[in-house]
């Protein structure tokens, strides 16, 4: 049989751009497809310069009709108690694009969750395993961080392990961060440095070292931080084709569980078919199950779309009793890490505290007009507010749920007939459970501060980390790929999105999923 | 100080208020090319016009705002409430029986307990300090959000020597690692 690819990969973000990479390098026949288009950043960046609305991560980007965000009308409906609402975007590398390249490696804990703490579900793989392929993500998105903290936050030296530092050192600590470490730090509390994709005090790939432009959400102007374009271009320099506008609708199945070909819809209505030896879904954690279960495949389980997970999120701001600066630097700088892990994770979730280093000057300033303060007063007070300004997130472990789902909506349809999704999600007891436990710490870290409480955020907030969507284990009864990442019904059928991860932990999980993208395709490199 | 209203200006003429009922301002018919525009309502924006500057002058203190960016904040917050500029002139007379010297004793005057005028205080300052009118949603794409500045958004202003707008670079590589120069007097 002819095949117009050796490996077709459905998705052009940062996962499927470094497996289709991989695979072109080696030679491979590689054709990518991506439902939205391709703009430049330039236009990105003036978009976002010219929006009223700079809150809204999704808005400087393409939103047609025919490749709706996320923020679409009705794209995304919620039946659950928690609206689950990511900011997806559709178009040549992803949703990087808006991500703040904070680029962490798991712990060897969070992949034996269940043995280790008696809740969740263990990893099919371990860190050992992940270990080379993390070293290679790093190189790939140009990861700088420092290798002699303990970024578990237990007072010990360097961990996780690692094989080579990181591709480059961090840049400095920033005035805040120094700040509030001096401080908090006499009180316990452990600080690390974001491990952060982006170059720092030199070049990396093309990419300019960081210079602090302070909009790593929603754009970075100048292409220091990783976005999936780089690995688009890479991509297609080493001889992979990339059609764009190309919604892939219907994976169809062949002779002996295979899957042969693809069904792809344009952005004119006309739908078209492609063949390939082997097939990687790399469409995002909630398009990935959606067109699975649209093709009635890779379901023997009844776990695609289940078990879908995320960060919940709880938030202080408070006005630190000195200047601090908040704003200098990229906007994520430092984290404390102090129940990143530890005995209480048989209890109640594991939490990492983001400290946010946007400049704070939006929230600032409607807060003292909110006040009716006006003229002279308004600009001191704008000036005294945003230096002493401290806004922690943070972000919380939940486990899987099989009654945590995402499917194709039953009813509604997109401008090209294809379903919209259904969303439901419960914020998960065990995350619940940790809910008092942060909110007073959050209170002793702005008595630490000697500050002024501005607001505590007890809601729960999206933190846009989708996982266990189509969850990775070591049964095929429960689990939707195995520790490959390969379909366990179909074994030409690999998925490379963060929703194969089944113990969420703490941190950003895109690096993870580039790890095990490029894991992969090393394993079909093998094969095909 | 926004002037005194003339008593000229309350006498309400009839394309006044077809375009209140329409739904628009002279301006904005004007920049649609619907109607041609007669000398009366030519007088008529430019008194709006006036009348808009003066008070976001006296509101945020600053004298030196852009002409330009005057029209088209208000061109905003009328897209965004067509009733803006009768509200307008609602907080003109206010200010102007008030006879304040600086804004920041509006909260604290009489007006500062008339929710409505206030209102209609923060809506004109927010716009400037801003940069936008309307609601602006973070999840969604539909809000009746208006875009008038960025870079000239007067909320950037106290703080340019210690932190970037957004988007635009200052500084070398790391140059964060040093407090602003400013620290002792912060």
């Amino acid at each position: 049989m002819e095949y117009d690819a050796d490996v077709i990969v459905i998705g052009s973000g940062a996962l499927g751009n470094n497996a289709a990479y991989e695979l072109a390098k080696q030679g491979k026949s590689v054709i990518i497809l991506e439902a939205g288009k391709s703009i430049p950043r330039w236009k990105i960046t003036e978009n976002f310069r010219t929006s009223p609305r700079k809150n809204n991560y999704n808005d400087p980007y393409p939103n047609a009709a025919t490749a709706p965000t996320s923020f679409a009308k009705d794209y995304i409906e919620n039946t659950g108690s928690f609206a689950y609402l990511p900011g997806m975007l559709k178009l040549v590398g992803g949703t990087t694009w808006h991500w703040a390249a904070c680029a962490w490696r798991y712990l060897p804990s969070d992949m034996k969750l269940k043995s280790l703490y008696g809740v969740g579900r263990d990893w099919p793989i371990s860190y050992d395993d992940l270990e080379p392929y993390y070293c290679r993500a790093e190189e790939a998105l140009g990861v700088s961080g420092r290798s002699d903290e303990d970024q578990s936050g237990q007072g010990r030296k360097h961990f996780p392990p690692r094989s080579k530092e990181y591709p480059m050192p961090s840049d400095g600590i920033n005035y805040m961060t120094s700040r509030m470490n001096d401080r908090l730090g006499k009180l316990g509390y452990r600080f690390v440095q974001e491990p952060s994709a982006r170059p720092t005090n030199q070049p990396y790939d093309g990419r300019p070292a960081c210079s602090g432009n302070n909009n790593c959400m929603p754009v970075c102007p100048i292409g220091s931080m990783y976005s999936g374009d780089v690995h688009a271009r890479h991509s297609v320099k080493a001889g992979a084709k990339l059609l764009t506008e190309a919604t892939a609708f219907k994976l169809e199945k062949g002779s002996g569980n295979k899957i042969e070909a693809v069904h792809y819809r344009t952005a004119k209505g006309e739908d078209k078919k492609l063949t390939a030896r082997y097939f990687i879904v790399a469409a995002h954690g909630f398009e990935t199950p959606k067109l699975l279960l649209m093709s009635d495949v890779a379901n023997s389980s009844d776990q695609v779309g289940r078990n879908i997970m995320d960060h919940n999120g709880l938030a202080i701001q408070f006005l630190a009793d000195e200047p601090l600066w908040a704003g200098r630097g990229t906007v994520e700088e430092a984290c404390i890490v102090n129940m990143r892990d530890g005995n209480h994770r048989r209890r109640y979730a594991a939490s990492k505290h983001n400290i946010g280093n946007a400049v704070p000057n939006m929230a600032v300033t409607e807060r003292l007009i909110a006040q009716g303060i006006f003229g002279k007063e308004l600009d001191e007070r704008i000036r005294h507010d945003a230096a002493r300004w401290v806004d922690i997130s943070s972000m919380l472990e939940t486990l899987p749920m099989p009654s945590n789902r995402v499917i194709p909506h039953p009813t509604k349809r997109d401008a090209l007939g294809l379903p919209t999704l259904s969303v439901h999600y419960d914020v998960p007891a065990y995350t619940e459970a940790a809910k008092d436990i942060i909110m007073r710490d959050y209170r002793r870290i702005a008595a630490g501060m000697n500050g002024s409480i501005v607001n505590e955020v007890s809601e729960w907030q999206n933190h846009d980390h989708i996982m266990g969507s189509v969850i990775m284990g070591k049964n095929p009864a429960d689990s939707v790929v195995n520790g490959e990442c390969r379909s366990f019904d179909h074994p030409n059928l690999f998925l490379a999105t963060t929703g194969v991860i089944p113990a969420a932990g703490v941190v950003n999980p895109t690096l993870t999923g580039v790890a095990l993208a490029i894991r992969t395709a090393d394993i079909i490199a093998r094969e095909v | 100080m926004p002037e005194h209203p003339k008593p000229s200006d309350k006498k309400p003429s009839p394309r006044r208020e077809f375009l209140k009922i329409a739904g628009l301002s002279a301006g904005s018919a004007v920049a649609a090319g619907t109607a041609p525009l007669l000398a009366e309502d030519k007088n008529e924006n430019d008194r709006l016009q006036d009348q808009f500057f003066q008070i976001s002058i006296f509101l945020t203190g600053h004298h030196d705002l852009d002409r330009a960016l005057s029209s088209r904040a208000l061109a905003a917050l009328i897209a965004v409430d067509a009733h803006f500029p009768a509200k307008l002139q609602n907080l003109q007379q206010a200010l102007a029986s008030e006879k304040l010297t600086d804004s920041s004793l509006l909260r604290t005057s009489p007006i500062g307990k008339d929710d409505a005028l206030m209102a209609t205080a923060k809506t004109i300052v927010s716009a400037w300090y801003l940069g936008y009118a309307g609601e602006a949603a973070s999840h969604a794409m539909e809000d009746n959000a208006h875009f008038i500045t960025y870079s000239g958004a007067l909320m950037y202003r106290p703080t340019m020597d210690a932190t970037v707008i957004p988007s635009y670079a200052r500084g070398a590589p790391s140059y964060w690692v040093n407090p602003p120069a400013s620290i002792q007097q912060d």
